[in-house]
């Protein structure tokens, strides 16, 4: 040993021993890393803050109650999503409160997650039934300037001038009023589109919200809460969202789902537009009046809307409603685009021959 | 292995290499100080004297020797004790100067390396933003982008610097060089007025 670390004049081999310094110094600090570090990986958990302000509520009698969840099966030739209410029953609890609306959203501002800007609740209470009337918003304003469409990754959509815009969504928004309660509702391209309907992407693991995975962050307690009951759930998942999950730790072997989480006034948009669509079909004599609403299931295609210079938001369009296969007249019914002429934004969408 | 792959990649590949190899050097260094110097009294002693033949002074004995051969009064004296000087500063100063620099250099580059590792954050940060990411998930992207790197490499440097200076300048080396310097000024002395009395040297030695 002393013949390896020093020369025969007593001189120490400086360069092998400051090699072995070296190297005993790397094993020091590696062992005080592996030491020092937890024995569980850490999972950092991200709470999210919103914006959201009280709201004027309207008087408990003509507020609208949510109903228990009610699991909805899959039908088999069903596009990409089924809606799914979810929710403990909330007959003891306060009614639910509506979250502040959104202002229009401002250039260079899109739709996303969790920007709310103050409102006033304008929705009208669910219960109140509106006549058959399918027109319930104005046309597009006179003078519109409806821009060009262009394809995006949401599909195609449509862009339009800063007044035009604003004025389709607060159409759209006001498409809320006609929603009279939970229907079986599928949207067809929701893994493009989410992002503008303001919805917010999170995988359950055993039934509990796990990870947001518009960016891999863990979901805390409560941070859903803002949320309305209604989300949608999404079929398929590791097909979809095969990078996210992966990232997560989650494999299909695990009791793993992805729901759509959306806001109360984007769920009663959605839902009014299904509700105008099924009275369309039975003034128009497609369905027989006597259907039960419970029976149907209606499919539908979110379009993008956005703004020149930055915004955008989408609207859903229902397409065809499936019917019991019992009912005279066949299973599957079309909705004809016509039937929202009267609402500005499908006008529009019309007007610039993406809707047919 | 863990931790190597840990400091490479919160340093950055470069700034983490550079590191490294200033610290193999600095310890190099250190190990051929240590080498001189650990014959040489420490601490608060008093410095022997006669200093005759001390193992401190073994690699400069012949020098001592060519000096105890050369006449008295003549330039070859005055030549072989600048000799004696210059061959101390070759084989002991020189690494007190070369690792003060080490320590400068490395202020220098975990200065460069905080500049380099916060354009990588900023710019990782101002493109998230831009594509309107999460915020959780732009800090995150920041932080493994540069911000590590820019905060890693300041804090390295200080704690190198700081551990190294503390070293050069405690009792252990500082103090055993300059009692080192004592030393061969000293035995100059003692060569010069004993002359070429080998025999009184080695009695003294061995006393």
């Amino acid at each position: 040993m002393r013949r390896f670390l020093t020369h025969a004049d007593g001189r120490l081999k400086s360069g092998r021993i400051a090699f072995l310094l070296f190297v005993g110094l790397i094993v020091c600090f590696s062992l005080a890393y592996r030491f020092a570090r937890p024995v569980d990986r850490v999972m950092v958990a991200v709470t999210h803050m919103f914006n959201a302000q009280p709201v004027k509520t309207a008087p408990e009698a003509a507020r609208p109650q949510e109903k228990p969840a009610k699991p909805v099966e899959a039908k088999p030739a069903a596009p990409e999503l089924r809606q799914e209410r979810s929710g403990p029953p909330v007959e003891n609890k306060p009614a639910k409160r509506e979250s502040g609306e959104q202002a229009v959203p401002r250039t260079g501002e899109s739709l996303d997650k969790g920007k709310m800007d103050k409102g006033k609740n304008r929705s009208r209470p669910a219960s109140a039934k509106k006549p058959a009337n399918i027109t319930t918003a104005p046309a597009a304003p006179p003078g519109t300037v409806l821009s060009e469409k262009e394809k995006t990754d949401e599909g195609v959509s449509l862009t339009l001038e800063g007044k035009a815009y604003e004025s389709i969504y607060r159409q759209w928004r006001e498409a809320g009023g006609n929603n009279r309660g939970a229907l079986s509702l599928r949207i067809e391209n929701l893994r493009e589109v989410y992002p503008l309907l303001q919805m917010k992407a999170v995988a359950t693991l055993n039934g509990k919200p796990y990870v947001d995975l518009s960016d891999g962050s863990r979901v805390a307690e409560g941070a859903l809460e803002s949320y309305s009951s209604t989300r949608f759930l999404v079929s398929d998942p590791f097909e979809k969202w095969p990078d996210a999950l992966a990232r997560a730790g989650l494999v299909p072997s695990m009791r793993v789902e992805v729901w759509y989480y959306t806001y109360d006034f984007i769920r009663n948009a959605i839902y009014g537009r299904a509700w105008q669509a099924i009275d369309c079909a039975i003034q128009g004599g497609l369905i027989p009046a006597e259907t039960d609403p419970a029976s149907m299931d209606l499919l539908g295609r979110a379009y993008a809307v956005k703004r020149k210079g930055g915004g955008g938001f989408a609207v859903f369009v229902p397409i065809r409603v499936d019917l019991p296969g019992d009912l005279p007249g066949g299973r599957t019914v079309r909705i004809d685009p016509s039937c929202f002429a009267g609402n500005g934004d499908v006008a529009a969408l019309i007007a610039a021959g993406i809707l047919r | 292995m863990g931790f190597l792959k840990w400091f490479l990649q919160n340093f950055g590949m470069f700034f983490g290499g550079l590191f490294l190899v200033y610290i193999y050097m600095i310890l190099r260094r250190l190990t051929v100080l240590y080498d001189f110097l650990r014959h040489v009294q420490a601490g608060e002693e008093q410095t022997r004297m006669p200093v005759g033949r001390d193992p401190a002074l073994a690699f400069l004995s012949p020098f001592f020797d060519r000096l105890r051969t050369a006449k008295g009064g003549s330039p070859a004296v005055e030549a072989v004790i600048d000799a004696i000087w210059s061959e101390v500063d070759c084989r002991i100063s020189v690494h007190f100067t070369a690792i003060n620099g080490y320590i400068n250099t490395l202020v220098l580059v975990g200065f460069a390396g905080t500049i380099f590792g916060s354009i990588g954050a900023f710019n990782e940060m101002f493109q998230g933003l831009a594509k309107g990411r999460a915020a959780s998930r732009v800090f995150i992207d920041s932080w493994n982008l540069g911000l590590s790197t820019a905060l890693y490499t300041s804090l390295g440097a200080a704690a190198i610097g700081g551990f190294a200076v503390t070293l050069l300048y405690s009792r252990f080396l500082m103090t055993r060089a300059k009692r080192l310097e004592t030393m061969i000024g000293l035995r100059i002395v003692e060569v010069l007025e004993k002359g070429d009395t080998c025999q009184e040297e080695n009695n003294e030695a061995v006393s």
